[in-house]
């Protein structure tokens, strides 16, 4: 893939100290972006309750392409169709919701960009996603 | 209503939640309505719409997932939210002083709602306003992986809903249990386990159809029969519905042709992985040092503006986008300057040069290929956004050559806005390009269109040929913009009957008939819904 490794920010910084409050003591490497390298059953549904926590518990349906190719995992409304077949919202003004999955240490950390909180991800396997990957 | 910060490129539209003012009524323009017993109809006196919001007939309860506080809703009622949606319509509705201020007694509050639109027609004599909907919030709040959708990775196009219907195999997503199952493009869907898709008019027997075409559940598996491209032979496929997840980019390649290289690439819709995927593709192209550009939009119903501005900077580029607006957002005339929704002062829509974060990282600067003509493949399924596109270009003069059918004609855009638990979709605005404008209510038709429906751009009428894959240079669309490419000619027009005028669409008269996807529009009360009569 083509992707480029984004720069870390200072959104990263906030969330190696709250990877550090989770993680207690240890002392553990910055956040890198990172995508997920397997993903059972268990990861899935996890992914998919973590998403929906970190956006107010809403309906979120997602695939199990998810975080497979990417660290971005970009959320949208579902799309609805009207009676003559065409997009109800065919003029999109709303911004995504996007997610990034970022790996400090051996945790998986899911956030949520718009709000910047996060959840760490106890059943995923992920790994760094390489530059130019 | 409180206004909320917007970035410079986005309005947040999601479901605004009013809050209920309550309390005493110091507006004076509402003296005269707002007796001690409450609230009264006048006809053409309008209360502001705060004074109405979120007092409900059932009020919800706890906690709402799009602002993680408390509902707004205080107990009200019927009449309170017909009120408010009344006042509402009057503030932000496009064609606000086309609307008959009707009593609300007698009206139920979803009838209510239907009638508060505008009853004109447009010069082609369909109805100006297509586009007012309503459904329920927790329907509406519902999210997904970018392109994650239930079904089977095959795209198809209804060319008839009604018998003798035909459905037909538009494009498969790669990997998906169609493409698995090796259906292709131009395949006819002729039954579903056993039922007759082109001329059951049983309604059970549609109900299946409908069921297997817009699965809902993936609990069950579906036999398509399939009549394969150009024979008469047919076979059996079994699909089951699961996640898929589309690309919004496909076929990405070059032709060379005698004089020069043209760029080809499909773009199936405005969606967040749009952003990377368009960037790659534009790479691709700009490397290839193409010579002009055909964009096949033909599927694209739109999505986020924000792709379609990315898009056609990266076709005309820096020189020709700079200081220059994409797209204007116009309100009604109550409201020149200022978005009536968020409170913020109107911005236009700039050429976006640069990542924004939807899948591409946050100012990584976009290609371009510097074009000042462009070729655009469209059908009627081509909107709103995609519609942006051809509009936008058109407002810094690159030429958009149109081939294909007229576009589907929606410049429109609204806030769905929540109140008492519904959404409400009522059209508040117009997209007008640099120029200023905006008026293709009724699509872009190309210039050889048999039937006179939109605005008239160059290039050739052609209908959509499934007897060849999408990006094959043989394809009618495709091979017709490549030799008006060399000589500015058309193929003779294809009929009439190709193009199905969209008044006579919605004037079929068998529309209990008809095929429809009915997965968001059972939550849509709209009265142009038809429904089988045991639904």
């Amino acid at each position: 893939m083509s992707e480029q490794t984004p720069k870390i920010t200072a959104k990263l910084s906030i969330l190696a100290a709250l990877t550090i409050g989770m993680m207690g003591c240890q002392l553990i490497q910055a956040p890198e972006p990172a995508h997920m390298s397997a993903i059972t059953q268990k990861a899935y549904t996890e992914l998919q309750q973590s998403v929906s926590q970190l956006m107010g518990g809403q309906r979120v349906y997602i695939g199990n392409s998810a975080f497979q190719n990417s660290h971005i995992l970009a959320i949208e409304r579902e799309p609805k169709v009207g009676p003559d077949g065409h997009l109800l919202q065919g003029r999109v003004m709303e911004k995504p919701t996007i997610f990034h999955l970022l790996k400090a240490s051996e945790t998986c950390i899911l956030i949520n960009t718009k709000t910047n909180e996060s959840i760490a991800l106890l059943h995923a396997q992920c790994q760094i996603t390489k530059r130019d990957e | 209503m409180k206004p909320f910060r917007i970035p410079i490129y986005f309005v947040i539209s999601s479901s605004l939640f009013l809050s209920a003012c309550g309390g005493s009524d110091s507006d004076s323009s509402s003296s005269t309505l707002v007796p001690s017993e409450g609230p009264i109809w006048v006809q053409g006196q309008f209360i502001e719409d705060s004074r109405f919001a979120a007092q409900c007939e059932t009020p919800r309860v706890g906690i709402d997932p799009q602002t993680g506080r408390t509902y707004p809703d205080l107990l009200g009622s019927a009449f309170d939210e017909k009120m408010w949606m009344r006042s509402w319509s009057n503030n932000t509705y496009l064609w606000y002083d086309e609307v008959v201020d009707r009593d609300p007694a007698g009206f139920t509050v979803a009838n209510y709602f239907e009638q508060l639109k505008t009853n004109e027609l447009d010069a082609n004599g369909a109805a100006k306003d297509n586009f007012h909907f309503q459904m329920p919030t927790v329907d509406w709040q519902a999210q997904s992986q970018s392109g994650t959708q239930l079904g089977y990775g095959m795209e198809f196009k209804i060319v008839a809903a009604t018998p003798p219907r035909k459905i037909v195999v538009a494009y498969t997503e790669p990997d998906s249990p169609a493409a698995l199952a090796s259906v292709v493009r131009g395949e006819e869907i002729i039954a579903i386990n056993g039922v007759d898709a082109v001329s059951t008019i049983d309604g059970a027997e549609i109900n299946v159809l409908n069921s297997a075409l817009f699965p809902s559940d993936d609990s069950q598996s579906y036999t398509f029969t399939l009549k394969e491209v150009g024979s008469t032979a047919t076979r059996n496929v079994v699909l089951t519905p699961q996640a898929v997840t589309s690309s919004p980019v496909h076929n990405v390649k070059t032709i060379q042709t005698t004089s020069g290289k043209v760029g080809y690439f499909q773009f199936n819709s405005h969606i967040a992985t749009a952003e990377l995927a368009l960037k790659n593709a534009f790479d691709t192209l700009q490397a290839e040092n193409v010579d002009d550009l055909v964009l096949d939009v033909r599927y694209n119903g739109g999505g986020l503006l924000a792709i379609a501005s990315q898009l056609s900077y990266m076709v005309a580029g820096d020189q020709q986008t700079s200081n220059k607006i994409f797209e204007t957002t116009s309100f009604n005339d109550k409201h020149p300057t200022v978005n009536p929704v968020t409170g913020q002062t109107l911005q236009p829509f700039p050429f976006i040069d640069e990542g924004i974060g939807f899948s591409l990282t946050e100012r990584t600067p976009l290609p371009s290929l510097n074009l000042n003509r462009i070729f655009i493949l469209s059908t009627d399924n081509t909107c709103s956004a995609s519609e942006a596109i051809i509009n936008g270009l058109r407002g810094i003069d690159v030429e958009v050559i149109l081939i294909g059918g007229t576009t589907c004609g929606k410049p429109y855009g609204f806030y769905p806005t929540d109140n008492c638990g519904t959404t409400y979709f009522t059209i508040q605005f117009q997209g007008q390009n640099h120029k200023e404008f905006g008026d293709y209510a009724s699509g872009f038709s190309p210039m050889t269109m048999p039937v006179t429906e939109g605005v008239r751009v160059p290039g050739c009428a052609v209908a959509d040929d499934f007897s060849h894959k999408l990006g094959d240079p043989a394809e009618h669309m495709l091979a017709s913009a490549l030799q008006y490419r060399i000589d500015t000619t058309c193929p003779s027009p294809t009929g009439a009957k190709a193009f199905i005028s969209r008044s006579a669409q919605q004037n079929t008269s068998d529309a209990n008939l008809a095929l429809e996807d009915r997965r968001a529009q059972t939550k849509i009360n709209s009265n142009r819904l038809v429904y089988l009569p045991n639904k």
